[in-house]
């Protein structure tokens, strides 16, 4: 255990010393995310304050909706997306034997292998925009605490969905396509579940399970 | 990709609304078809007035070729207006034949006025004209920034000038006071007045007033992209960075 402990270190100071150097990069990814942030925030509450509330869902609970997909996206990204991606690419260039040869098992130490700051500077911002967008004193802890469990539900599902793709691999080639076809579900599910017709509802949540992402950490806060 | 990820926004916002419309006939004047065509006509505006000239701007000065364009007889601007015209006319073009053919598939006809059309499509070129300047003013930014800060800031920028141009609501959903302000600024002329000049919901002098304003602003960020480059070009190092 002391062993991966060290390896988990060593290459989280790596990455940490890549965030330092480009901090110009870093910013401008930081004010990427604000400025999507502050747009989707307006553009909710310009259309709710036209309709007020649809299917249960009043501008409160869709814009915690639409933020909680972002944090969905952000520890995705930072746990699962540029990892598998790396392993993607070792497959595709012919190194994976390269770190099959080490004493440590990939499995174990991909989580780590590419861990960008940057991404943790956005979830702590996502955080913050939560905690100002929303009345958190309107829920118990059993609510928030059932919330974040279905939001590392969502990452794992995302982490299962994903390997299989990138296993997939092995076989198919480059199929980078299909990694970055997470973000663009990402894009479709930006919608609740509660909007969708009943068939792409079960498309979503039973075969390709992007409604399963979000979804679920929202509708334990307002028992949805 | 950004064509798919323009399809997969289409998907979500065709998912939202075709669900408020369930319950009603009408929003700000708008019905299920005029919301649908209106969001339609974003992504297909999208790909037209997206221009790339930053990107292209940034590679050659982080390349160090920007010495090679600028000894060729061309000007620097309308070398990379021509390449980028290339890529908007044919990503244009992919984007009228699916997204017409979604809108085809959905209510079985598309119909709209000959001046209309007509009208639309003097708009889109102006449009691409102002875009493509604000484009070249964020290229002018890659003597200073490297290549990924630029596409951060490109991205940010894009966000922001896509929500106030309607490409996220229609403007008419806007706060009364913010779409006095957006009539004298050039966003709303890149996305939201193309779509309402071609659904005939503005009409007469209310075209020639925004074809004015659209005309005054790209002249000014013409003269702006021109003395914007002749500062930032004195950054340049030849040898790329």
């Amino acid at each position: 255990m002391s062993k991966y402990a060290r390896i988990y270190k060593i290459y989280l100071k790596m990455n940490l010393y890549r965030f330092l150097i480009y901090r110009n990069k870093v910013m401008m990814a930081f004010l990427a995310n604000v400025t999507y942030t502050i747009t989707f925030v307006l553009g909710v509450k310009f259309v709710f304050d036209e309709l007020g509330e649809v299917g249960g869902y009043t501008a409160e609970i869709f814009i915690a909706y639409m933020i909680m997909m972002q944090l969905w996206w952000s520890i995705h990204t930072v746990l699962v997306r540029k990892n598998m991606q790396f392993l993607a690419k070792a497959i595709n260039k012919g190194q994976l034997d390269f770190y099959l040869l080490k004493p440590v098992s990939l499995r174990k130490s991909l989580p780590v292998i590419s861990v960008r700051f940057v991404d943790i500077i956005i979830i702590i911002f996502d955080l913050c925009a939560m905690v100002l967008l929303v009345d958190f004193s309107q829920f118990d802890y059993a609510d928030m605490l059932l919330s974040v469990f279905f939001l590392g539900v969502g990452v794992a599902i995302t982490y299962f969905f994903v390997s299989v793709i990138v296993n997939m691999t092995f076989w198919i080639g480059r199929n980078d396509f299909f990694t970055l076809l997470i973000g663009e579900l990402a894009e479709i599910v930006q919608v609740p579940a509660v909007f969708f017709p009943p068939v792409l509802k079960i498309l979503f949540t039973f075969f390709v399970p992007a409604l399963l992402f979000a979804g679920p950490a929202v509708e334990a806060l307002w028992r949805l | 990709m950004p064509l798919l990820g323009s399809l997969a926004i289409f998907i979500a916002y065709a998912v939202f609304w075709g669900f408020i419309f369930q319950y009603r006939d009408e929003v700000k004047g708008y019905t299920y078809e005029h919301m649908i065509t209106y969001f339609v006509f974003v992504k297909i505006l999208e790909g037209v007035g997206n221009s790339m000239a930053a990107f292209k701007m940034s590679d050659h000065i982080h390349e160090g070729m920007l010495s090679n364009l600028l000894i060729k007889p061309l000007k620097i601007k309308a070398w990379l207006l021509t390449e980028d015209l290339g890529r908007v006319i044919f990503d244009g073009m992919i984007r009228i034949i699916i997204f017409l053919g979604i809108l085809f598939f959905l209510f079985g006809e598309i119909s709209f006025e000959l001046s209309g059309v007509a009208l639309f499509i003097v708009f889109v070129v102006l449009s691409y004209l102002l875009s493509f300047n604000i484009s070249f003013i964020m290229a002018c930014f890659s003597f200073w920034l490297d290549p990924s800060s630029i596409a951060s800031m490109h991205f940010a920028l894009r966000r922001i000038f896509h929500f106030l141009a309607g490409g996220v609501v229609p403007i008419v959903f806007f706060p009364e006071f913010s779409q006095e302000i957006l009539k004298y600024l050039p966003f709303k002329y890149l996305i939201n007045t193309p779509i309402d000049v071609l659904s005939g919901r503005i009409k007469g002098g209310e075209i020639g007033v925004a074809l004015i304003i659209l005309v005054v602003w790209i002249i000014t960020l013409e003269i702006a992209t021109h003395l914007f480059f002749k500062f930032s070009y004195k950054a340049n190092e030849a040898v790329g960075i």
